[in-house]
């Protein structure tokens, strides 16, 4: 007798049949259910342009010191002039505010000074170690007798056992 | 009629340069066409006496990576950083100062990286690979124990070559080597469409907010426009006699750039896909690697698989410069130039190199 009047066994519906059970790929699994915003985006038409106007901001921002110094040399002669014809003509009030003015300079030297100590800490480049400025005096050093270059060509090998190292230690403990 | 046009068109102030090519398309209606051909050559008269390039070698990370570099992704909103992919299936963040110091290295493709992109949009990067998986880091944690991964695109049947992120949809588009664009949706990594018409192996893809929003280029040396709504192809360009490997999409403009491996650079405009110029060439069979526009100077460099380099005027396609990148000692004969990026200033250019390196070029001309 035949099976045929028999219902479909579960196998032999073999490939149709969507098996559920609780195993999945691991790639299945949930990884960021949610996507983040950047925070610098800036307004989109002027992306192209700002990348420029950064970079010449940037360029004046280094040179401003040079500019500000050739500003306080020009507020000093200036000053210089003033006092040297003041002077000459009268007036002890007129010296105080000439003090006053060279107080001024003092102020804007000093602040002049901190910004460049400023940039020279943020520039790793431009730090110096002390250390290595200090020269010896030729007192301290030690007299050494000066080494002879060895004959011996430097051998190389990719094998610890043949190494020289190896062959002495050898030598040592079994002769 | 005409001078209602004109009116209705928005006038830039704040615009580069002086765009033909929209010109063209504007005053197509209403001129003729000897016309607009005599402002072409006059503006072509001024701007080759105007422009020269003078770029030239200025820093070279030898040993940058332990295989061929096959990708750069340049960070467009901050321009302070970019990425390298490479063959040695690690992916590479620097910084992009004078130092050009490592910030991390990606460990988790198990091929070479063929593809990258930093999203404009969210913090993470996406990495195509010849195993087969796109995958997405997370910029942010770059530094967290666990890893930056965080998601995973799988279903390629082959290395994946090329990918593109929609400016305006969260899709992410994808093709490689089984020769189909996929498209999948970035957030919950199901693939939402297949794009089915290539020949060959897929080499680039660009997407773009108008219609044809995706632009494919592939190796049996066609061109394919495609209609998303429909998922078919709107346009097939078959002007190419050779395979082409780069592709490139104008950032400003409505056209764009493919290069052949008979080395012949065609410059099309959209929407319609016409050729627009053949770029100016002197010797054949030179295959064309990479393909780099720059946004502000609007120069086309085009890198070779020799190590031949190229500088061409984009409007014009007049070839402004030729040089040969050099190869390093130990791998002087491999210094093909596989990928090629401009930084967001214009003033650096950045290629990836067959001999390991990564190279920083700079123009002469135009230091600041």
């Amino acid at each position: 007798m035949t099976t045929n009047h028999r219902p479909t066994l579960e196998s032999k519906r073999g490939k149709r049949i969507t098996i559920k059970d609780s195993i999945s790929h691991s790639r299945n699994q949930p990884q960021q259910k949610s996507l983040k915003y950047r925070n610098d985006i800036p307004i989109p038409n002027d992306i192209l342009s700002n990348a420029v106007k950064q970079l010449k901001e940037e360029e004046e921002e280094v040179e401003e010191p040079e500019k500000k110094k050739i500003k306080l040399e020009e507020t000093k002669e200036e000053v210089k002039e003033e006092s040297e014809c003041e002077s000459e003509s009268e007036s002890d009030s007129e010296d105080d505010e000439t003090a006053e003015l060279l107080a001024e300079i003092e102020k804007i030297r000093n602040e002049k000074k901190q910004e460049e100590d400023k940039i020279k800490s943020n520039n790793p480049l431009v730090k110096i170690d002390n250390k290595q400025l200090q020269k010896k005096s030729w007192r301290s050093s030690t007299f050494r007798e000066k080494k002879q270059p060895s004959n011996e060509s430097p051998k190389f090998t990719n094998d610890t056992l043949k190494s020289d190292y190896h062959q002495k230690l050898l030598s040592k403990v079994f002769k | 009629m005409a001078d209602l046009f004109d009116d209705l068109i928005p006038i830039h102030d704040d615009t580069i340069y002086t765009n033909i090519k929209q010109d063209y398309i504007f005053k197509n209606y209403t001129r003729k066409q000897e016309e607009v051909k005599q402002e072409l050559e006059k503006s072509q008269d001024e701007e080759s006496i105007l422009k020269t390039s003078n770029w030239s070698l200025l820093k070279t990370l030898a040993g940058a990576h332990q295989g061929w570099i096959r990708s750069i992704a340049i960070d467009e909103i901050t321009n302070k950083f970019f990425i390298t992919g490479s063959q040695d299936s690690t992916i590479k963040i620097w910084d992009l100062n004078q130092e050009l110091d490592l910030k991390t290295t990606l460990t988790g493709h198990i091929m070479g990286i063929r593809s990258l992109i930093i999203s404009k949009k969210f913090p993470y990067l996406l990495s195509g690979s010849e195993d087969k998986l796109i995958k997405c880091w997370d910029l942010e944690r770059t530094n967290s124990i666990e890893g930056c991964q965080i998601r995973q695109y799988y279903g390629h049947l082959g290395g994946i070559y090329a990918m593109s992120i929609h400016p305006e949809f969260d899709l992410l588009f994808s093709g490689g080597k089984d020769s189909c664009v996929r498209v999948w949706d970035i957030r919950s990594r199901n693939e939402i469409m297949i794009l089915l018409g290539h020949r060959n192996d897929i080499t680039t893809i660009e997407t773009d907010s108008n219609d044809p929003q995706v632009i494919t280029s592939s190796m049996d040396g066609t061109i394919r426009l495609w209609d998303l709504r429909q998922t078919k192809t709107e346009l097939c360009i078959t002007q190419h006699s050779k395979s082409i490997r780069s592709m490139k999409l104008h950032p400003n403009e409505r056209t764009f750039v493919s290069g052949d491996s008979n080395g012949n650079i065609k410059q099309w405009i959209l929407p319609e896909g016409d050729l627009l110029n053949d770029f100016e060439k002197k010797n054949n069979d030179e295959i064309i690697n990479s393909l780099a526009i720059n946004p502000i100077s609007n120069q086309l460099f085009s890198g070779y698989d020799n190590g031949k380099i190229e500088i061409y005027d984009y409007i014009t396609g007049n070839l402004l410069q030729s040089g040969k990148s050099p190869g390093l000692p130990g791998n002087e004969n491999d210094n093909a130039i596989y990928s090629s990026v401009f930084d967001m200033s214009g003033l650096r250019l950045i290629t990836g190199e067959g001999d390991k390196s990564i190279k920083i070029w700079g123009d002469l001309n135009n230091e600041i």
